[in-house]
């Protein structure tokens, strides 16, 4: 096992209890912090090579979102550490009841190539905060990303506490055969089931973010020129390659005319008259997802875009009319810039298509109508939503980023990704006295003693809950 | 820590079929197998036919799909049927608990009925509190917006109930899980077999059937229940078995909630009240004849302790049982054949000081102290889960948070001082689900503390509000305004160092003054 001798010493770390005190978590926080000052100007150039990855993009979710995690957990993370103390019944008055946060030990985290910096940054500031030893494993899709990382994290951070290890699927199979205290896997569902498989040999924790095809409903009801730029932003943004972004669009055949002259006038405000010429659109990390995404083009009929060039890795910002349910663009994530258009007759229809397929990552939906909207998130179910916009809600540190049945479980961002790390221990802390006060639990039993205890233990009905 | 023994299970029949090894993985693509199959009530699509429970997970999806358990009123309505339940069927509760394992019926009612009732009200209490939508905070970007977290059920839910507390470890997450708005499939243990019954005939009575249904399963049957598409498991048992299931659940990337176990150490300092010790631990051993996965396993302490500590034992217990605790009315059992031999052979470890008397046709063993103990004795290799207390030496408090973190972490750390400083230690250098300083098992009454274990005794946490935050989905949610589309506009293309100013400007979290040190 050619990585048990890297664990046993990041083990055997994190048992002499260096990575406790607040002290070295924030000094650590805040070496990652000079990683993204220091390395800012690598950081771009990485990614503008792997994947021509615009710099306004990779400065605002590499950089700036990375940077928000991290002054959020500096700002609060005391906070956060301490002792929660509850509430106590009769019996333990005079007692010490609190949770206890504890780091869970060693925690591996594999990050994907899409978000190649901001996808292993965030979880691992939580992982830190929490008081844990860390193995990044970054993605070896994007080479020089993953080149850089390898060698310039670990000058950050300190060696007996956090390695980075490169993979490929063999080696990554190999480290999951370790015991680690928690594993934080983003990728798809199928590798995830893997993921989770082998830590169930060990009973390992893991936070699985997977993926999906995010429907995006628009209603009959809104301003269709505010629609089109948002979704279209969404859509296009990382030419496609985003786990959140708006997969396919339900609406119905009215809305579907009016769309697309609008997602025409977006396209070309955003990219040009020639996107491939646009400093502001990348291309496809890589040659066989290229041919994944190209082969999805017979779906339907393109009303928008649909040039390719293999040798750019270049797929222009399409928007397809017309798809059906047995299309291949609806048969798997997309992950591209192709945005279908499925037809439907309602809002009761768009809710069925979406319930009668696995469970995505977002549920968009667009109305000027609130009660649509609400009718949309009441009656779905999803890892999180966005009424009227695309991709927003996981800008927001005070709300839960997750998925939920083939789009992954647990949750992050903010103080969630400290309380992943966090082993939530219950505690209680009695007196060595007072003995007189557990008289009543001991046999010999009788129904007087347990009537005196039922009252010094018992929860009592208090008057009906207001109704929602 | 060490990798790698595993514990037999105690109370376990055999293990269920591990099932087949997954080849290793590609990457990128996934199956066209993960998308349903797009017929009604249906999400995430049913595993194949020719499964023996399909039809009645179909069953439940296909009501939980249509929205009935999503209004308060009728989870209320659900949770205080339970209530009744545990009214109405009380005696019966006691008599099954009775008959299959001797429960005195002081302990059954406190742990089955007192217990769940007061994890029903505290849920009762709070639920309208609990489902709300949390409004959070909003950065500059979103201040005009609606964000919060709003509280999904995930669904079909399975929750699988141990022997040892049979009611309690059924219904208290199963207390959640419909507070939470799932439906749920609950199995019972097969061990325990009047209440099984009892569960199997009786509750399906106050519950609604179109949500909630008892099946009766024993090993294989519960293999093949497994193979379904559940959105949560909820699994109470041996870290073996666990294993298992979560393996199981991976096949359908569903959530778990494992309560498992391990042998939790109990470590005694040189100042403490010893006969005040020796009651509690006896207490903590001895209650439910020590098949309590709570209990204190064994005791780490010094020599000279160990000398004072005997006759307190002996004292705790004969108060507590009586000189021949076999004819004490307050001593129950062990729960089957197979257990009671598997406990017995373990009184060879060491040199019996108290108790060690069994009798096989009554499942009978006595309550028991054993010294002269070495760490590869038998009784140290596996969770004793009976009414055996081992008392291991050591030197001192380094001495015994060693040996602790050496070894699997357990459900529960036990440290007893006169001196806080020493609880502190322990607490603060080892690892374990939850800890109690100068008592035992009292930490789990309480339902603001969250139960549940860490590494080899489990993963995920309940009782109280953490039952219902493990079945719920917390969805995050941002409503915005359709129009202010000039908001917007900085993030749009084409990009501009400006826009990315400005950008940066109206989203960014700044660092605020150094942290108060804790």
């Amino acid at each position: 096992n050619p990585y048990a001798g890297l664990v046993s010493h990041l083990r055997a770390t994190w048992l002499s209890g260096k990575t406790r005190p607040m002290e070295y978590r924030v000094a650590q926080l805040e070496a990652l912090g000079r990683f993204l000052d220091e390395k800012k100007q690598d950081i771009l150039e990485a990614t503008a090579l792997d994947m021509g990855k615009p710099s306004f993009e990779a400065y605002f979710t590499e950089i700036l979102l990375c940077k928000n995690e991290l002054n959020d957990t500096l700002n609060n993370l005391c906070h956060w550490m301490k002792d929660e103390h509850v509430d106590k019944n009769l019996v333990t008055q005079l007692d010490s009841a609190f949770i206890r946060k504890d780091p869970y030990g060693v925690v591996l985290i594999i990050a994907p190539w899409n978000y190649p910096i901001h996808l292993f940054l965030v979880p691992l500031i939580g992982a830190i905060a929490a008081g844990n030893c860390v193995v990044v494993k970054p993605s070896e899709t994007t080479k020089n990303t993953e080149r850089l990382v390898a060698e310039m994290l670990t000058c950050y951070l300190d060696n007996d506490c956090f390695a980075v290890v490169t993979a490929g699927v063999e080696e990554t199979t190999r480290l999951l055969e370790n015991k680690f205290d928690y594993i934080f896997f983003t990728g798809t569902p199928s590798v995830g089931r893997i993921v989770m498989t082998a830590a169930a040999k060990h009973l390992t924790p893991v936070t699985l973010e997977l993926g999906g095809k995010n429907p995006c409903y628009v209603s009959d009801t809104c301003d269709v020129q505010n629609v089109a730029q948002r979704v279209a932003w969404g859509r296009f943004f990382n030419v496609g390659q985003t786990c959140i972004a708006p997969d396919y669009v339900l609406c119905s055949v009215e809305m579907q005319e009016k769309l697309m002259p609008a997602l025409r006038e977006a396209i070309t405000e955003f990219f040009g008259s020639n996107p491939r010429e646009s400093p502001d659109f990348g291309r496809i990390v890589g040659d066989k997802q290229f041919r994944r995404i190209r082969a999805l083009l017979c779906s339907g009929r393109v009303a928008i875009g649909g040039q390719t060039d293999e040798k750019e890795r270049y797929i222009a910002p399409t928007v397809l009319a017309d798809v059906l349910p047995s299309d291949p663009a609806m048969q798997e994530e997309i992950f591209g810039p192709i945005l279908p258009i499925v037809v439907v007759a309602s809002v009761d229809e768009a809710i069925d298509f979406i319930n009668a397929r696995p469970r995505p990552l977002a549920i968009y939906a667009f109305s000027c109508d609130s009660k649509v909207v609400n009718q949309v998130l009441e009656r779905t179910s999803s890892g999180g939503f966005c009424g009227n916009d695309t991709l927003m809600h996981v800008t927001l540190t005070s709300l839960p980023f997750g998925g939920i049945g083939n789009s992954g479980l647990g949750k992050y961002h903010g103080k969630f990704t400290f309380d992943t790390f966090t082993h939530h221990r219950g505690c209680l802390h009695r007196n060595m006295g007072l003995e007189a006060l557990n008289a009543l639990r001991y046999p010999p039993y009788s129904q007087q003693k347990l009537g005196l205890l039922t009252a010094t233990f018992e929860i009592k009905r208090k008057g009906m809950c207001t109704l929602l």
